[in-house]
């Protein structure tokens, strides 16, 4: 089943003599519960087009439709609440906010729809990546691979059909990397879960379903297991 | 409140520095607004028909009745009240006008007199709207009253049992030295002295009387009109009051002030809100990417800083109001002592002055809100998180010509400075005007109070010898008291004048009448002094009087014209004092028409004076200690009205004046400082990473600090060669329109002026407030590091 369809999307930086075509023109149907990774050269543009995918970033052309929805047709409002409920994003920078604690980062999501928090099924969350003992804890008091652990359980609180994640384990040794993509396996396997996953580490890219490998902003190739 | 307000005081906590400053930046606000707007409201509610109808100091009731009747009641109140004994009526005082000359016009054009506004008696005395009365002469400027005490401590006359009746003409010019003291009034006839008995002589007299005992009014009235017989019903039992809107000139351009210091307020409240929230999103940008990425709307971030904004403005406000609230206390007893404002004037908790200080506020602190929301509103995630469009660019502005001169002339640092400064048009601009505007309103404010001091100086400098005058309303007391003070024996030298004032009656109009009469002596004498001529018009002997505002049946003070080059000013001095009542601007000449008492019959040929009063001056030995002539004085019951107490009293005005003022620009100039460092705050947040590159490629720390410096230096150089142009005009402006507003041509004491170390002193002041600005702000060694 579609979930994700993107058809024609380019992005251009820049005008004229210093345009630069980050996507070129890219078609590409994601489907529910696949696990896609997207690798590629430094500058190829794999970040580019998954932040195209996840809807942070405007394209200079084309369209991103999930789950039916065309989402650069929406204004922000709502474009704003399809993220938060539908699209679980993962950064290799982590990006958590850090005046709040682990387990204010983690419901954040929640908050942000306004919902009332299950504090039950927070601290299974909590303990499933293995935080318990750090949730109070404010995000410069965390190793790498914690945080990582903590923007993996902000991406899945809301239970998101799609987590984009770019290079989540670019930042982190040989065991984190091994355990985060322990997590984002279990997520896709256990729950469902669509991933698309870009990184440049080929062992990682192995473990998805589909391998889509870009260059200078086009597929070269796309190939499934 | 929301769930996401977990987010707006986590960031007030975290960030408790900056939420101080910007709290501290709307309580300063706050306490300014307050300030203005209560004192404002309190001078204005002080000021209103409530107030003086509790004010009987005025009169409890005025009685017409014919000359008679009016001369008993007076003279019944002037003994019986002083004995406190056998009044069938305590009278506490009484004062008498007669009707039948009614008062036309009057006005006062006196800075100082704002608090002393003339008032109409509606219903009593006299019918005509245009009329006014003066309930509070008496009781402030002691030369218009006529046998009350005066202390010249506190510059007011004191309240006598004694009867009251004001003279029909001004203040005191001739011994406060400046004329903004001066009190000016044209009448229709004059308003008769009851020791003249002149008063009396109509058969229609308002007699304004005040009971010893202020409770029961009425009584007291039926007893009177029983006593004395009086049968008419034009009776009043309070005097009403009410407010005089042609007298209120003075009263404008003081609310004009007012206006202008509440604006200057609301934007200092803005810039520095706006600033403290420009850096707070600069500083939260990356965060707030991370909140959008994760599907926070655009209107859920504008809400978390607005709740900010609430939050910070509530706190800001309470304390503010209340500090405000304590200083305006303060602030207004600073007023009543510079305006000699009366005892009724007090400040009060006024609800409107919160409600408009807060609204002020709250106003101020959205429309900060602006700005920063605007930025946070264009917000895009991925920029955000990667840092890279906080900064505009004017490519024109950056075209790789410019700043090459000054790069070769003061070095690298210097044009690259240069370069910094036109990269950010809005920034450059807010700091620049910003300071610009500090500039301005300090150089008008030490302008005008330069101004002031050296009209002061003018006023009473030498070759004005007189220490003082004696004022009598009789010439064989007045040479009686001549003759008293010169025995004392501490006397240099005394000269006793006469001073009147010269009805004009409608014929004399009709018949473009001039006044003739001016001894040919005095003539001479001035011909003498000056360069051969007295008026290029007026033969020898001619008076010219001063028609301005002429209507027939007004009473004009004659003023000596003397045209063409002054060959030696101390004589011409000396001749003038003689024959005029001295006073010297730094601009013009000109005052009361004097003659000596034995040439009236010559002077007035065709006119007869309506009213003359005779003045001692007076030169003492020493003049700060004569016990005799002291004594001679208190004993007579006497006005000696002493020039170096009303120097020193209007160097003490002047003083607080000052301070108030001072401190207002320090209060102004600590708010611009604290806007100064956080735009450059703000600027060095936004610049970080490129000093670090800048630092990274070789910029030494000593070539990063010049840089920066010269930034400040170059703002601070057009902001005050801008501002100090702007604020001379100003400051000229004020001095030739506002304080004289109303005065006539010729008449001011100050002089048009600019004050070069004041300038010099704000130069000084803004390169200081730039270079600390950045000496705060700048990058320490340890930040030389790439993100």
């Amino acid at each position: 089943m579609e979930i994700l369809i993107a058809s024609n999307l380019t992005k251009i930086y820049g005008k004229d003599d210093t345009a630069v075509t980050a996507v070129n023109h890219i078609d590409l149907t994601i489907h529910k519960g696949e696990f896609t990774a997207i690798v590629g050269a430094s500058g190829s543009g794999k970040s580019t087009l998954l932040h195209l995918l996840g809807g942070v970033d405007t394209p200079t052309e084309g369209q991103v439709i999930i789950e039916g929805e065309n989402i650069y047709s929406l204004k922000d409002e709502k474009r704003s609440i399809l993220r938060r409920r539908k699209i679980g994003f993962i950064f290799q920078t982590y990006n958590l906010i850090p005046v709040l604690t682990v387990r204010e980062n983690i419901i954040m999501p929640v908050l942000l729809d306004g919902n009332k928090v299950d504090d039950k099924e927070v601290d299974n969350l909590i303990e499933l990546l293995g935080l318990t003992e750090r949730k109070n804890h404010l995000p410069n008091q965390l190793s790498g691979g914690q945080q990582q652990r903590v923007a993996i359980g902000r991406a899945v609180i809301n239970k998101p059909s799609i987590i984009i994640a770019d290079e989540p384990t670019g930042n982190l040794d040989k065991k984190n990397s091994e355990e985060i993509m322990s997590l984002l396996m279990k997520a896709v396997r256990e729950n469902g879960q669509t991933l698309v996953l870009v990184t440049h580490e080929m062992d990682i890219a192995s473990m998805a379903d589909r391998i889509i490998h870009l260059e200078d902003g086009n597929i070269v190739s796309d190939t499934a297991k | 409140m929301n769930k996401l307000s977990l987010l707006t005081f986590r960031y007030m906590k975290v960030n408790f520095k900056r939420t101080i400053t910007t709290c501290i930046g709307v309580i300063i606000s706050t306490v300014l607004i307050y300030i203005i707007f209560s004192v404002g409201y309190s001078l204005y509610f002080s000021e209103t028909e409530e107030e003086y109808k509790d004010y009987t100091l005025m009169c409890d009731a005025i009685i017409e009745c014919d000359g008679d009747t009016a001369k008993e009641i007076v003279y019944s109140a002037d003994y019986y009240g002083k004995n406190n004994n056998k009044a069938e009526v305590e009278l506490s005082y009484a004062w008498a006008v007669s009707s039948d000359k009614k008062v036309n016009m009057i006005y006062v054009n006196d800075f100082l007199a704002i608090p002393r506004p003339l008032k109409i008696i509606k219903g009593t005395f006299p019918k005509n709207d245009n009329s006014v009365m003066l309930p509070e002469w008496y009781k402030y400027n002691g030369i218009n009253l006529i046998g009350a005490k005066f202390d010249p401590k506190s510059g007011q006359a004191v309240d006598t049992p004694n009867a009251k009746v004001v003279s029909g003409y001004y203040g005191s010019d001739f011994h406060i030295p400046s004329s903004r003291q001066e009190i000016y009034m044209m009448f229709d006839g004059a308003i008769y002295s009851n020791y003249g008995d002149r008063v009396f002589d109509s058969d229609k007299v308002f007699v304004f009387v005040t009971f010893k005992d202020g409770n029961d009014i009425r009584e007291k009235l039926d007893k009177l009109k029983e006593v004395y017989g009086i049968t008419s019903t034009e009776l009043s039992e309070y005097a009403e009051v009410y407010y005089n809107p042609e007298s209120d000139l003075t009263y404008a351009t003081f609310r004009a002030f007012l206006l202008i210091l509440a604006f200057v307020g609301i934007v200092v409240a803005i810039v520095i809100i706006r600033n403290a929230f420009n850096i707070s999103v600069h500083t939260r940008s990356r965060d707030y990417g991370i909140l959008r990425c994760i599907g926070m709307s655009r209107k859920q971030i504008i809400i978390i800083i607005l709740e900010e904004a609430f939050v910070i403005s509530i706190i800001g406000l309470l304390i503010g109001i209340i500090l405000g609230h304590g200083l305006s206390v303060y602030v207004f007893g600073l007023f009543k002592k510079i305006l000699g404002l009366s005892e009724f004037f007090r400040i009060r908790i006024i609800p409107e002055a919160i409600i408009l200080s807060a609204v002020a506020v709250m106003i101020a602190t959205f429309y900060s809100m602006i700005s920063p929301v605007e930025k946070l509103y264009k917000i895009n995630p991925i920029n955000s998180l990667r840092m890279t469009d906080e900064y505009k660019l004017d490519k024109k502005k950056l075209k790789a010509n410019r700043g090459r001169l000054i790069g070769k002339l003061f070095g690298v640092e210097a044009g690259y400075a240069y370069k910094n400064i036109l990269r950010d048009k809005k920034r450059f601009l807010l700091l620049t005007v910003s300071l610009t505007i500090w500039t301005i309103l300090a150089t008008t404010v030490l302008t005008t109070i330069s101004a002031a001091d050296k009209s002061i100086y003018d006023m009473t400098a030498p070759p004005c010898v007189y220490d003082g005058q004696i004022d009598s309303y009789d010439l064989s007391e007045a040479k009686y008291m001549a003759d008293a003070v010169d025995s004392t024996g501490e006397v240099k030298s005394t000269f006793m004048k006469g001073i009147a004032m010269i009805s004009i009656k409608e014929n004399d109009f009709k018949t473009n009448y001039t006044c003739y009469g001016f001894p040919e002596k005095v003539y001479n004498e001035f011909a003498d002094i000056s360069d051969g001529y007295v008026d290029d018009e007026n033969k020898p002997g001619v008076l010219i009087f001063d028609n301005n505002d002429k209507e027939p049946g007004d009473i004009l003070c004659g003023n000596l014209y003397v045209s063409g080059e002054i060959k030696d000013f101390n004589r011409f001095a000396e001749v003038f004092t003689r024959y005029s009542s001295f006073s010297l601007s730094s601009s013009s000449f000109s005052r009361t028409f004097i003659y000596n008492i034995e040439d009236e019959k010559k002077i007035f040929k065709n006119v007869k004076p309506d009213i003359y009063w005779y003045e001692i001056m007076v030169e003492f030995k020493n003049e700060n200690k004569h016990p005799e002539f002291d004594k001679l004085i208190n004993d007579g019951g006497y006005y000696f009205s002493d020039y170096l107490l009303l120097y020193k009293s209007m160097m003490s005005s002047l003083k607080v004046v000052k301070t108030a003022v001072i401190t207002f620009l320090i209060f102004i100039f600590v708010l611009y400082m604290i806007n100064t460092v956080n735009t450059n705050s703000s600027e060095m947040i936004l610049r970080k990473k490129e000093i670090n590159i800048l630092r990274t490629i070789g910029m030494s720390k000593k070539q990063v600090d010049k840089m920066l410096y010269l930034e400040g230096i170059i703002i601070s150089i057009i902001a005050t060669v801008i501002g100090n142009i702007f604020g001379c005009i100003a400051g000229n402006g004020i001095i030739y329109f506002m304080l004289f507003s109303g005065q006539e041509e010729g008449e001011f004491a100050f002089s048009l002026h600019i004050d070069i170390l004041g300038i010099l002193f704000i130069i000084v002041l803004l390169l200081l407030i730039n270079i600390f600005a950045v000496w705060i702000t700048k990058p320490e060694e340890e930040d030389i590091v790439l993100e």
